[in-house]
Order: structure tokens, then C-alpha cells, then sequence
């Protein structure tokens, strides 16, 4: 039988990381998945393949260095396999290198995570092949899913700062709520703004821009400085919400 | 003999500036000994919520190119239906292709190259801007039947530096103040900056009061006006040079954000510069935050670089580039430039 193997260039956030190969092994329409890390994400990915190997004996998952296989794809493919390239993830620019290298051993049957949206949001997230023969929804992975995942600084880092595990969008959220600073000087409320763009900028290295939702709740009236630096200038990247 | 090619790139969702600079970017790079050849059409391909973009980019393109090219605009389905269907693109031999769009797009792109049975036995290429603004990845694609050989060619980015200017209207900034080219800084300025970086915060200041009969809240104004006289005579680093730049944002209560200065390095970069002088370390710790954020410009923030001027006594209690924010005296602002130009 024809090995069909799953290869995608890894971004940062490991939500989508995990989700992709959860979904790869759960749709049993490929035998093998190979992840390509870049230097910011081998160690992290590195961890969850020692997660899946544990429990998934009989499915082959690999974390390969991108500029390794992309120097040498022969090392880490056959010519008898099928091929199958995930587009999406990580930079244009790996995924360009990988599509050139996978060329080199036999073109690859291309892939997308397809997201329909509407006005409320996004409706559907699937595995879609560009031929349109094959479709499989995203596994929604659940909070305790992917905290067991993830390494325990990781995880530490995000119950430090209260991040909740988004299972419907697979993205981690991180809640700023300016009620907590109700009563507090506007000294006080600028060094707690400022804490918190140290906190988002850190939690970003982590996650990845693409798997962090900020949002906050409705300035309240008692804010000193209505036109405060975190709201008036993260508008684009932080979005109001009541929780 | 010049080769005739088809330029074909997708057309952006939001503001049409970035793709426009990318394209004059594919248009010199026509001219590369590699390369070498004549654009004689132009194909874009839309949704209908990128068909208004289009018809623009249409005008636009057409006048960016002296051979006249025949522009053709092709529909495809909209995002939300563009995987329901198998999509042959109507690619074709010699096609000079723009990586634009979204991943989908793109992959909807290396989709044909494998399964267009049109495209067997031609070749096309594909041209990537990186975001660094330094290089393109050139993707020679030649298909046969059961293979696609791919050859990549590095080249220098022929085409840089995008108009300051056209960013920041894009994202419908006001404009407060255009820095003139000034090649040389006059005596009196070159003597403050001078005295300014031998003398402690206070003192300066007290300095800087006396001799021009200002009050305390006009001196770091005062400031603001020598660092704008020394920027412009180091004019030769920049293309563009704005002072008090005015973003409004629409869709929030809280409307406005007004920067001192942004300026366009000679090698395409944005230097995002704030002016504190103020002898209050929290006050420059808490701009330091406030430039962590992102401009509200669509221009790759790798590009952006931030840089408080205050005074040098200031200066010197923070590291080089403490969070990625560069604190700087303006006595220290050449070499901070300088650091900015030599990146590669």
C-alpha cells in the first residue's frame, strides 16, 4: 500500500500545530506526518511529537528541521510515496522553499485549512484538498487536551496569566480586565497598562500572533485616561468584549 | 531576443499601496539580465470584494508601463467558496506571477502548476517580495508531465524603498509637517547638541531656557525643533522625512494618535521616532511600551523602527536597544541611524 504522507511547514502557534496533526491522524487518510520546524518552533515541536509517539504507536510522526529537509528532501521521503503539501502555516517563504523540495522527490497533492465565515465569525475549519476530493472537519482539541500538550513552562506561563484554550477556533485568549484596577491611581493604572503589554508581547513569543485572541472588557468610566495607551493604540490587535 | 511575459497577481483585500509597490517591483525586475523581458499583458484575478481594487489596480498598472499592456481582469469565487469547486486558473507559458493574495491563493496557484494539463511543457515564474524588503525569491517553475522542476534565484531587491508618503494616506494619516532636505545643520544647533551631550538633563534644560527666553514647557518643544533640523541634514539617509503624522481610526470612540516623526530610510525602512525629554525615567519607560505596539499602517513591522530622542543623560541609563526600542541622544543619532542602514 501507498505510504500517504502529510507535510506542512510549522508557524508558532502550537494550537494550529497540534490541531493539524490531531486531525491528520483522526481523518485515517494519511499513514505518516512530517512537520517542518524552523528554529523557533523545533523545541516545541520536538515535545509534541514525543506526546503523539506515545500513544499513537502505529502512526509515524516526525518533527524535521525545515532548512535540513529543504536542502535534502531525498533523506526524509521516497519516490513511492504520496505526497500531500498543507499550505497555510509558517512564512510564504517556507512554504515556497517546501513546495520546491517536495518538486525534487514528486509534486505534491496540495492541501488548505479552509475557514468559511460569516458575519458572526468563522462557521467551518477543514482539511480541504485543492482537487476538492477530500474534506475533513478540524478536531476540536479541549482545554485539558492541550495543556497535557504542552511543555510545563508553557503551560505554567499561561495559568499564571489566566489564558483560556479556545476549542472551537483553536486559539489561546488572553483576557485584560480593566475592572480589576477599579479605585487605582492613574499612576497605578499606567504601570498595570504596561505590565500588560509586557505580558501580551511575551505571550506572543509563545503562542504566536495567529494563535493569541486578546481582547478586553468595556472601558469603564472610572479609567483615568480614556485615551490610555494599551485601548487607543492595540485597537487593531485587541478587541472589546464583555465577560 | 526580449521575451513577452504576462504579469498576474491576485488583488488585495484591503489597501491596494503594498501590491502596487510590489508590482513595480516585478516591472524593474523584468529588466534583470536573468530575466529579461517585455510585460505585453496583465492578468488580475478578484473576488467580489476585491473587484473595486481591481478595476483601480487596473488604471494604475497600465500606467506604470510604457508598452501600454493589455489588462484583463478574471473572477473567482469568493474566499468563502473558493475550495467548493476544482479551480483551473486560466495560467499560461511565460506567465510572470506576483505571490500575493492569501495562503489559499497561493496554493491555489502550486494546485495548477500540478494539475493544469494546459501548463505541461511551459514554464512560469513566480516572484516573492520578502518581507525584509531586501530580496525576492524568483521561482522558475518548468512542468512536464509527471515532474515540476523548480529553480530559485535570490536577487537583490531592485525596487526598495515604497513611498512613505503613499503608506501613511493609505491609512488615512494627516500629514502635519514635511522635513525639507537641509545639507547643513546651522552652528548654533550643532553647538546645543554638542553642549546638550556634556551636560546632565537639568542643566541643559536650564541652558536651553535662558537662551532662548522659554518656559519649561516650551524646552523639550524647543528640542523637538533641533532634532527635526538635525534629521534633515542627515537627509542623505532618508527619502521622506514627517513630522506630527495624525492616524484616525474609524469604528472607535477614542479617534486620534499623533506620532512626532516617521521617516523613510534610503534602504526602505521606517524609523519611528518619539521625542521625551523629559527627566522623568517613567515617562520614558512607559513610551518605551507605547512603541512596542504597532502602527496603524499596513507596512511589515520588522521594517519599523522605533527611536525615542531624548536627552543623552536619559539616554545613557538604558541599554542600546532596550526592548527593541532604541533611546538615544541626538549627539548619538548618526551611529543609531547608522546601525539601522547597514542590516542586510
Amino acid at each position: 500500500m501507498v505510504q500517504k504522507t502529510l507535510i506542512f511547514a510549522s508557524g508558532i502557534s502550537f494550537g494550529n500545530t497540534c490541531q493539524i496533526v490531531q486531525t491528520a491522524i483522526a481523518s485515517n487518510l494519511f499513514s505518516a506526518v512530517k512537520i517542518l520546524s524552523s528554529p523557533q518552533t523545533q523545541n516545541i515541536n520536538r515535545h509534541l511529537v514525543s506526546m503523539f509517539n506515545a500513544k499513537n504507536t502505529d502512526f509515524s510522526l516526525q518533527s524535521i528541521p525545515l532548512n535540513d529537509f529543504i536542502n535534502n528532501p531525498a533523506e526524509f521521503l521516497s519516490t513511492s510515496e504520496e505526497l500531500n503539501f498543507l499550505i497555510g502555516p509558517s512564512t510564504v517563504e517556507n512554504q515556497l522553499e517546501t513546495f520546491a523540495a517536495l518538486c525534487a522527490i514528486n509534486p505534491p497533492r496540495m492541501w488548505s485549512v479552509f475557514e468559511k465565515r460569516t458575519k458572526s465569525g468563522i462557521s467551518t475549519r477543514e482539511f480541504r484538498s485543492f482537487d476538492v476530493k477530500d474534506s475533513v472537519a478540524l478536531v476540536e482539541i479541549s482545554s485539558d487536551e492541550i495543556h497535557r500538550m504542552l511543555p510545563s513552562p508553557v503551560s505554567s506561563l499561561l495559568r499564571e496569566h489566566g489564558i483560556q484554550w479556545e476549542s472551537s477556533t483553536s486559539r489561546f485568549n488572553y483576557h485584560i480586565n480593566f475592572d480589576s484596577m477599579r479605585g487605582n491611581t492613574p499612576h497605578r493604572q499606567r504601570k498595570w497598562e504596561q505590565k500588560q503589554y509586557a505580558t501580551i508581547n511575551q505571550l506572543r513569543e509563545h503562542l504566536g500572533i495567529h494563535g493569541l485572541i486578546i481582547t478586553h472588557s468595556p472601558l469603564p468610566n472610572h479609567w483615568q485616561k480614556q485615551d490610555g495607551t494599551l485601548r487607543r493604540l492595540s485597537a487593531r490587535q485587541i478587541r472589546e468584549v464583555s465577560k | 531576443m526580449t521575451k513577452l511575459r504576462r504579469l498576474v497577481f491576485f488583488s488585495p483585500m484591503g489597501g491596494t499601496q503594498k501590491t502596487l509597490h510590489d508590482l513595480k517591483t516585478v516591472i524593474t525586475l523584468l529588466q534583470h539580465p536573468q530575466i529579461l523581458s517585455e510585460l505585453d499583458r496583465v492578468l488580475i484575478l478578484h473576488d467580489e470584494s476585491t473587484h473595486g481594487n481591481a478595476k483601480s489596480l487596473a488604471i494604475q498598472v497600465s500606467r506604470l508601463v510604457s508598452t501600454n499592456p493589455d489588462v484583463q481582469l478574471h473572477s473567482l469565487p469568493n474566499m468563502n467558496a473558493l475550495m467548493d469547486n476544482e479551480i483551473v486558473t486560466p495560467l499560461q507559458n511565460d506567465d510572470i506571477i506576483l505571490a500575493s493574495g492569501s495562503g489559499t491563493h497561493l496554493g491555489l496557484i502550486l494546485h495548477n502548476l500540478k494539475t493544469n494539463s494546459q501548463l505541461i511543457g511551459k514554464s512560469l515564474v513566480l516572484v516573492h517580495p520578502r518581507p525584509n524588503g531586501v530580496s525576492l525569491g524568483v521561482y522558475n517553475y518548468k512542468i512536464s508531465f509527471d515532474e515540476i522542476t523548480v529553480e530559485k534565484k535570490d536577487i537583490q531587491h531592485p525596487n526598495p524603498v515604497q513611498s512613505l508618503r503613499s503608506v501613511l494616506e493609505e491609512s488615512d494619516a494627516e500629514i502635519g509637517e514635511v522635513y525639507p532636505r537641509n545639507d547643513t545643520l546651522s552652528q548654533e544647533y550643532r553647538r546645543m547638541i554638542e553642549l546638550e551631550s556634556q551636560q546632565s538633563a537639568e542643566d541643559f534644560r536650564e541652558l536651553l531656557m535662558s537662551h532662548y527666553r522659554i518656559s519649561i514647557e516650551r524646552a523639550g518643544a524647543k528640542m523637538e525643533v533641533i532634532a527635526g533640523a538635525l534629521l534633515s541634514s542627515m537627509y542623505s539617509n532618508f527619502t521622506e522625512i514627517y513630522g506630527n503624522v495624525l492616524f484616525s481610526k474609524r469604528d472607535d470612540t477614542l479617534k486620534f494618535q499623533e506620532e512626532d516623526m516617521l521617516a523613510m530610510l534610503t534602504n526602505g525602512d521606517i524609523i519611528w521616532f518619539s521625542s521625551k525629554y523629559s527627566i522623568q525615567s517613567g515617562i520614558i519607560n512607559h513610551e518605551r511600551q507605547r512603541l512596542l505596539a504597532k502602527l496603524p499602517i499596513n507596512f511589515p513591522d520588522k521594517r519599523i523602527h522605533r527611536v525615542i530622542l531624548t536627552f543623552s543623560e536619559m539616554a545613557e541609563r538604558y541599554s542600546q536597544s532596550e526592548g527593541g526600542v532604541v533611546i538615544t541622544g541626538l549627539a548619538s543619532l548618526h551611529s543609531t541611524l547608522a546601525q539601522f542602514i547597514e542590516r542586510t
